[in-house]
This record gives structure tokens, sequence and C-alpha cells, in this order.
């Protein structure tokens, strides 16, 4: 190879390198939102995974016409009750309604009181009369997706 | 190759590289925390499917104890309710107030999660009989709300009472009750007179235990702490759980933790009715056993 053919590849090395450069300093900002929208799909992501819920014991109370339903969060994520959903044989019970309730359990509060820490449990209890004869399912749903169901029957 | 060929090549090239320049900018965080999301995610499974637990056995438990109140310093007694009365700053003794002749005074209300035995009252001070006296009487209920009886004394009523002295035998109406409290009413028959209670001692212990045995019989170590029980579908509150301890006998590794294949003994207070009943313990990665349990 003479001189020549060495400073011409020389020179397509240093255009190539100069070209690409150039294309990412230009395209810097639009990178910049890019990774900005993976880096919060990331964080949800993460949490989502992190998170899991298992339901400990489900008790009816006939005196009440009430389910109680204790669940651990079992995952690694701090969890909001006011963000948990619960559904009984398929239907949602709205937040605001009064025939539910849900709150960490005292005596297994021992973190940031009144979030659901990993650990600790929750009561959950769904005031809504149940047919004895078949066998029914409750579903709880964490704000991040993620659920646990059991059947259950009386 | 010509010159045009050359420089599409070029062109061709550097977009390709700067490509994927770009992609690794954007999706590096994205690769580094997934995989690190993918880890906490196998190890919360990992940690379920190796956690196990086995009931070995679930019975009644005989009396735990004995357990003490002691009232004996003066912010305790500060605890409770003076009339005509005060307690000491240095030896914490009670008694009546300057001018008064006589005063009374009221503990504070004990209450416990677990079903109580009172056995003895051991009141410690002085009183010159008969220009002094001092009478202490207790009353017990199963809740605050139903504390509202009155104070008896070791006969069981209202006409008798418990001294300073040597440890007397407390009333048995009492025993199966949850909540107590205490009244000492301190008399004297002039000012230079000065009667006082040291010291006020209740020995207890706790009755309706359950002794259960639980084998870790998983792979990994649990928290004994973080277990929960359950019987008949009925939540028993943590601090019903009078002791919960590895059993010596199988405490082979690391000492006092819950390793694989060594037992836990728990002791818990609990009053159930007679018959047979379903004992549920579930451990922090809600793994569970059940046992059937027969008085």
């Amino acid at each position: 190879m003479g001189f020549s053919g060495l400073a011409s590849q020389l020179i397509m090395f240093l255009a190539v390198i100069t070209i690409a450069s150039g294309i990412v300093i230009i395209l810097n900002g639009s990178m910049n939102d890019a990774t900005s929208t993976i880096t919060t799909q990331t964080d949800t992501l993460t949490l989502t995974m992190k998170t899991d819920v298992t339901i400990d014991m489900i008790t009816y109370n006939n005196n009440e016409n009430a389910t109680y339903v204790y669940i651990k969060n079992t995952g690694k994520t701090k969890l909001k009750v006011n963000e948990t959903d619960i559904y009984m044989n398929g239907y949602r019970i709205p937040r605001n309604m009064t025939n539910r309730s849900i709150e960490v359990l005292q005596d297994t509060d021992t973190i940031n009181t009144g979030t659901w820490d990993p650990k600790e449990q929750v009561l959950v209890k769904v005031f809504q009369e149940l047919n004895s004869t078949s066998t029914h399912k409750v579903t709880i749903t964490t704000q991040y997706d993620v659920q646990d169901s059991e059947e259950f029957s009386i | 190759m010509g010159f045009n060929s050359l420089a599409t090549f070029v062109i061709l090239f550097s977009i390709g590289m700067s490509m994927i320049v770009g992609f690794l900018l954007v999706y590096k965080d994205y690769f580094v925390r997934s995989s690190v999301s993918l880890d906490s995610r196998q190890e919360i499974s990992r940690q379920k499917l190796n956690s196990d637990i086995e009931i070995q056995s679930a019975g009644l438990g005989s009396e735990v104890g004995p357990y003490e109140i002691i009232i004996e310093n003066q912010s305790q007694f500060e605890e409770g309710i003076f009339d005509n009365t005060t307690a000491t700053e240095n030896s914490g003794y009670l008694r009546i107030d300057q001018e008064n002749l006589s005063g009374s005074w009221y503990s504070d209300i004990y209450e416990f999660n677990q079903t109580l035995n009172f056995s003895k009252i051991e009141i410690s001070g002085s009183v010159t009989v008969p220009q002094e006296n001092i009478s202490i009487k207790i009353r017990t209920a199963k809740t605050i709300q139903k504390l509202t009886g009155d104070f008896i004394g070791p006969d069981g009523t209202t006409n008798t009472n418990y001294t300073i002295g040597s440890s007397q035998d407390i009333y048995q109406s009492h025993d199966g009750d949850k909540v107590i409290q205490i009244k000492a009413i301190l008399e004297r028959e002039s000012d230079i007179r000065e009667p006082q209670i040291d010291k006020i001692n209740i020995t207890y212990k706790i009755t309706d235990v359950i002794n259960l045995t639980i084998k870790n019989s998983g792979k990994i170590r649990l928290d004994k702490e973080i277990m929960d029980y359950f019987i008949d579908g009925e939540r028993i509150n943590r601090t019903q759980v009078i002791s919960s301890e590895v059993d010596e006998t199988t405490d082979i590794l690391n000492p006092k933790l819950w390793d694989p294949e060594e037992n836990l003994n728990v002791l818990i207070s609990k009053n159930i009715s007679s018959g047979s009943h379903i004992m549920s313990a579930v451990n922090e990665h809600s793994q569970k056993d059940y046992e059937t349990l027969t008085t």
C-alpha cells in the first residue's frame, strides 16, 4: 500500500468519525428526551417487578356478613393501602364505598406508620353478604398492578 | 472501488454507528436497571419457593410466669391519680399531703393482652397502728370499659384490705381478667404522723396458653418475629405471642436464629372454647401450614 492509499484510508476513517459525532451531537436533544422517557418506564418496571403481595388468610364473618382478608406485603416496595383495589367475584369494590375497609394491622406496622411496608400485613374487610352454596374469589391489586387472588368457601 | 461508492459506504457506515451509539446511550440505564429488577423478582420468587414451615404439634400449655407489676419510684406513683397524697422525689414513697389527715391514690390502669391469674400482693412501707392506717384494695376486669366495679380486699368484699407486710394471696375472683387497678388509702391522727407506702408488688401468671412447635422445613432462614397465627381463621395479634424461641435441642446452626431443620417453640395467650380448632401459622413469605388443635 502506497502513501496515497494510506492517506485516503485515514481520511475516510476521520470522515466516518466526524460524521458520526456530528449526528450524535445534532440528535443529542432528542436522545435526552428519549432517555428520560425510558427512565420513567424503567422506574415503573422496577417497582412492578419488586412488588409482591400474598393473601395469608380469608375468613367470612357470618354475624357481620363480612369477608376478612389478611394480605402480606411479600415484596420489596412500599405500598399505599388507599391505592389498593379489591375485587370480589370479579366485581370491583369502589374505593370510596363504605362497605370496604383496608388498614395496615397495627401490630405489624413497625416502619412508616400507615404505609404498607415489606413484611407488614393489612386487613381488608368487605361487607357484602355471600352465598354459602358456592365458592368465591377475592383479588387484591396493588398500585403497581401486582395482584394476588384466592378462592374460598363459607 | 470508485470515489462515489466509497463516499456512500462512509456515509451509511457513519449513520449506522451513530444509531448504535445513540441506542446504547438511551437504553443503557434501562438494561442495567432491568437486570437489577429481574434479580429482585427472582429473589422474591426464590425465597417463596425455598421457604416452608410445618406445624409439628399444637396443644394447650400450662400457665406461664410469674411476672410482676412493681410500683416503687416517684414516676411510677405519678402515673396514677393523687387525691391529697403525693410521691416524694428521692426515695419515691407515697404519703399524705402535708396539710391533710387522709388521702388516697389510684394506680395507673394496667392492661394486658393476655388472660391472667393474679397470685400475690406484697406492700412495703411503714405504718404505726392505731395512729396511722394504710389500706389497699384491688379491682380487675376483662376490659378497661368494664373496669367499673368496687375495689375489693382479700376476701372479695369492700370490708377488708391488703396490708403492709409479707406477701398475701390475691382474691381468686380476679383470675381470668386482663385489666387491674390498685387503690390505696392513707390515714393519720395528726400531721406529725407519716404513714407511707414504699413499694407495691403484684405477681401474676399468664393463662390460656397455646403451645406450638413449628419446624423450618424450607431451605432458608426465617424470621421468628414475623410469624402470624390464626385460630379458626381469626388472627392472633402478635402481642399475644408470649414467647417465640428456637428449640435448644434443634438449634445447631447460628444460635437463636431459626435455620432450616430447626424447631420454633411458640407460646400464645388465647382463650379458646373446648373442641376442635384449626391452628394456622404463616411465615414472612406467606408460606403456611395448618394443624388441628383439640381441647
